[in-house]
């Protein structure tokens, strides 16, 4: 297989890589692990400017959060001590679960999280914690939020001259959980349904804060909101994690999948956003 | 263009265009234990050590590889002088049409130089990026079992 790539840079800085991105006028992308430039790359895209040299391969327990940079593997991720005790070792977890070991040793948490397709894992989780996104171009850096990073394509909301250096995942406070939930057909496959859910619960017991995501159904992942009205200053019971569960997936436009039809995919989505909305308020009741 | 790769330990200087997938350069090199399956990086037929860990060969864009070590199943044993881990997969029948043994093998040696006492679970979590599709996968369990026992006592 042969790309239409026809040279690749290896910038030693960031401002380095930005100004080549700005110089290329849309010629040029930045790359972690390759691995979408492999079987697919834009028509316009001639060259590459690899992130290899700029330190993006790093882990960083910060005061306010994880620093998970660009260039950071999947299997980095899964197989992270700072990830696994991290909000419950959600992110390792979910990071556990995406495809298979090659693949993992290849993806990067930059070209994941920027190249959606609709199966993708941890888009979903990232939105489910409440993630901000640090791009960097020749004007600096700006930190965007998880709702705007997806509120379209994320390559359409960077800048021409940007690119994704880290992805920084919140602290939360306590009597807070989250789950990770996926349905494929095989251990390693893509999902056909996903579900990220973090929450919260507030002092007398009523949820605080709740984050549900169902991935696998569309290709942008969205906070519902549907669910958080529902749950929000309520004590948590099964009916309203089900009634929760049922709003988040009517809300969504399903995507044609050839695998399977729309009705098995909502049907398995209930179950799937059910069960994560369970184990989220499980682990934030302080059981695991 | 002209790229520097460390295949097998030893630099190597090869022609490439930057857009080239490395199993296409390697096979063109005449690395031919790793193979064309699926070029989707299901199937593992592509195998290869990049810095020790297995990844897709198909997937992989040579121009990224700039001082990369390359590690492919001819840098692990010669016909003449089998791999422990390539005498227990014969010795316990764990091949067939060998068309994805390489990339069973790479994936092993990836798994035991890191765990060399791996328990089945870890095991068949190693070997989730490899497809067989004669033997079935028990004999390749048994295979990889008996390779860490040799390895151990080595």
């Amino acid at each position: 297989m042969m790309t239409r790539i026809k040279l690749i840079h290896y910038p030693r800085s960031a401002k380095e890589l930005t100004a080549l991105l700005d110089k290329g006028k849309g010629r040029v992308a930045p790359v972690g692990g390759g691995v979408s430039f492999s079987f697919s790359s834009p028509p316009k895209i001639a060259e590459l400017a690899s992130l290899r040299s700029l330190g993006l391969d790093r882990i960083v327990r910060g005061k306010n959060g994880l620093r998970l940079g660009a260039m950071v593997t999947i299997a980095q991720l899964a197989a992270s001590p700072d990830a696994a005790r991290f909000r419950g070792g959600l992110l390792a977890t979910a990071a556990s679960r995406v495809a298979a070991t090659p693949n993992r040793n290849l993806i990067t948490v930059g070209g994941n999280a920027i190249r959606l397709f609709i199966w993708s894992d941890l888009p979903s989780v990232y939105c489910a914690m409440g993630a901000v996104f640090a791009v960097r171009g020749v004007k600096g850096m700006r930190k965007i939020s998880c709702d705007e990073f997806y509120a379209a394509q994320p390559l359409t909301v960077l800048k021409r001259s940007e690119f994704l250096e880290e992805v920084i995942v919140p602290d939360t406070g306590p009597h807070s959980g989250g789950a990770f939930e996926k349905f494929s057909e095989t251990a390693n496959t893509f999902a056909l349904v996903s579900a990220a859910a973090c929450v919260a619960l507030g002092s007398s017991g009523k949820c605080a804060s709740a984050r549900l995501v169902i991935g696998g159904l569309q290709l942008l992942p969205r906070v519902s909101k549907e669910a958080a009205r529902i749950l929000e200053g309520q004590v948590p019971s099964p009916e309203l994690m089900r009634k929760a569960a049922a709003a988040a997936v009517c809300a969504v436009k399903v995507v044609r999948d050839i695998r399977v039809s729309d009705e098995y995919k909502k049907g398995l989505a209930l179950t799937v956003a059910r069960r994560a909305l369970e184990d989220a308020f499980r682990t934030a009741g302080g059981k695991r | 263009m002209k790229l520097a790769l460390k295949i097998n330990g030893t630099e190597r200087i090869v022609e490439a265009e930057p857009g080239e997938v490395l199993l296409h350069v390697l096979r063109r090199e005449g690395y031919k234990g790793a193979k064309f399956g699926c070029g989707q990086g299901f199937c593992g037929a592509c195998t290869v050590l990049l810095d020790g860990k297995p990844v897709n060969s198909c997937l992989l864009l040579v121009g990224l590889l700039e001082g990369r070590e390359i590690t492919t199943i001819e840098g692990v044993g010669a016909v003449d002088r089998l791999h422990p881990i390539q005498e227990a997969y014969l010795d316990a029948g764990a091949v067939q049409c060998g068309y994805c043994t390489p990339g069973f093998i790479l994936a092993t040696k990836a798994l035991l130089d890191e765990r060399p006492n791996p328990t089945d679970d870890q095991i068949k979590g190693a070997l989730d990026g490899n497809y067989c599709r004669c033997t079935g996968y028990v004999k390749i369990v048994a295979a990889v079992k008996l390779a860490a026992k040799r390895l151990r006592i080595k």
